[in-house]
């Protein structure tokens, strides 16, 4: 994965979870809603930090954590259109964010 | 500055003009007005396109710090001039670096078009010389925007392709202003001019990555539009007039997200290098093969202004969209 393919599978999970955030199941759940929220203010600003961060994109620990990200992604496809399971999709964002948060930490 | 691109867009507006009658000519054809849209068409797509960049990029800051201040006025968090200055994800000089890029290539492309024309040879001259300029200020742009701090990392990446392409486009452009034999420019294109691929790579790559940032900004002004809005038809007693400031903004949001869709610029600068290679391959073909490469050329400039034009009108409207 390159730095450019990082950021659009980023801004792929901040799409998927802005519909969720759209969605009246979770609207009517205002908790809920906040934690999500939140997770994407997170996300959010771990994309623009993304941006402006120096990334060895050939470097195996990179590599290592965006495969982390690539399969987590692949399993948040699969359940978040069910928002009864909210809390295990913001589990999944989490695990994205605390890989995110590593390569972050690399490249600063 | 301003009147020196006038004079630039001028130079180029004659270039492609005379280049249609060439471009007729290389193909063995009489001259004819078939080629003079298409050689218009490429000239328009290649200014809207270095225009459209630049308003990109100068639109990328102000996206971050509408963004923050939206986000913390949701949170009811804490607003200060230094965080939201502290949103910025380009530097005035990375910005000059990347549209003086554009430019360039577009000066280039624009000077082997006149080239193709075999005659004019002033022009020909004086087109290069335009091309090499640009690739000057490009060079030095680049060691300025390096030494100073930056922003975005890849801005040191800029040193090797700009390097090289100048270098390429110098030689090449170099032997055009010498008035060389049109054989030996032609062979120095062929070994020459593949150097140019890592600068439209690199600005093709790296605005891919502004794109998708620009998308999620736009995406979270939705959430908290809704969320807003959501909120206060449940209040006991909701404020018609605020709810109906909501719904205007609503729409206004929805409006841009339709412009936002069309202002990606990564299909527009490969479309811009597709054209460029198309008129290099008019250049180098055998006499027999001219045809199918005008063909192609012909092509490739429809497509490239396919790209460029619901870019350009996305990213203006999305400059001044509320």
């Amino acid at each position: 994965m390159t730095k450019v393919e990082l950021i659009t599978a980023i801004g792929n999970t901040l799409t998927q979870l802005d519909n969720a955030l759209g969605d009246p199941a979770l609207v009517n759940q205002p908790a809920k809603w906040q934690q999500a929220f939140a997770m994407r203010n997170h996300l959010d600003q771990q994309q623009r930090e993304l941006l402006v961060a120096t990334i060895q994109s050939d470097d195996e620990a990179f590599q290592t954590l965006t495969g982390k990200i690539q399969a987590a992604t692949k399993q948040l496809q699969q359940t978040i259109d069910d928002l009864k399971k909210i809390d295990s999709i913001i589990n999944t964002i989490g695990e994205i964010s605390a890989d995110l948060d590593q390569i972050l930490k690399a490249a600063a | 500055m301003a009147m020196q691109r006038i004079v630039r867009i001028h130079k180029r507006s004659y270039a492609f003009a005379t280049l249609a009658v060439a471009l007729a000519l290389l193909s063995g054809c009489v001259p004819d007005q078939d080629y003079t849209p298409v050689v218009t068409q490429f000239q328009q797509s290649a200014t809207m396109l270095a225009q459209s960049f630049q308003t990109l990029l100068v639109n990328a800051n102000q996206i971050e710090y509408e963004h923050y201040i939206d986000t913390q006025a949701f949170s009811h968090g804490q607003l200060t001039p230094a965080e939201i200055d502290n949103q910025a994800v380009i530097t005035p000089a990375e910005l000059k670096l990347r549209s003086d890029a554009v430019l360039a290539l577009a000066e280039y492309t624009t000077a082997l078009a006149t080239l193709a024309q075999g005659k004019e040879e002033a022009k020909i001259v004086q087109d290069a010389s335009t091309a090499s300029d640009s690739f000057s200020t490009l060079a030095a742009d680049a060691q300025t925007a390096a030494a100073n701090r930056h922003l975005i990392p890849s801005t040191a990446d800029y040193a090797g392709p700009i390097s090289g392409a100048a270098a390429a486009a110098g030689i090449i452009l170099g032997l055009i202003e010498r008035h060389r034999t049109h054989e030996e420019i032609r062979k120095s294109i062929e070994k020459n001019d593949p150097a140019l691929a890592a600068l439209f790579d690199l600005l093709g790559n790296e605005s891919q990555a502004i794109y998708e940032r620009q998308k999620s900004t736009q995406r979270a002004q939705g959430v908290m539009l809704f969320a807003d809005y959501n909120r206060e038809i449940t209040q006991p007693a909701p404020d018609k007039d605020y709810l109906l400031q909501l719904s205007d903004r609503i729409k206004q949001y929805r409006h841009n997200q339709l412009l936002v869709a069309q202002s990606d610029p990564a299909a527009a600068i490969a479309a811009f290098k597709k054209a460029h290679d198309a008129l290099v391959a008019v250049i180098l073909a055998p006499k027999d093969t001219k045809p199918q490469s005008l063909a192609q050329l012909v092509a490739s400039v429809k497509s490239f202004s396919a790209e460029v034009q619901p870019l350009s009108a996305g990213v203006k409207a999305t400059a001044t969209a509320k």
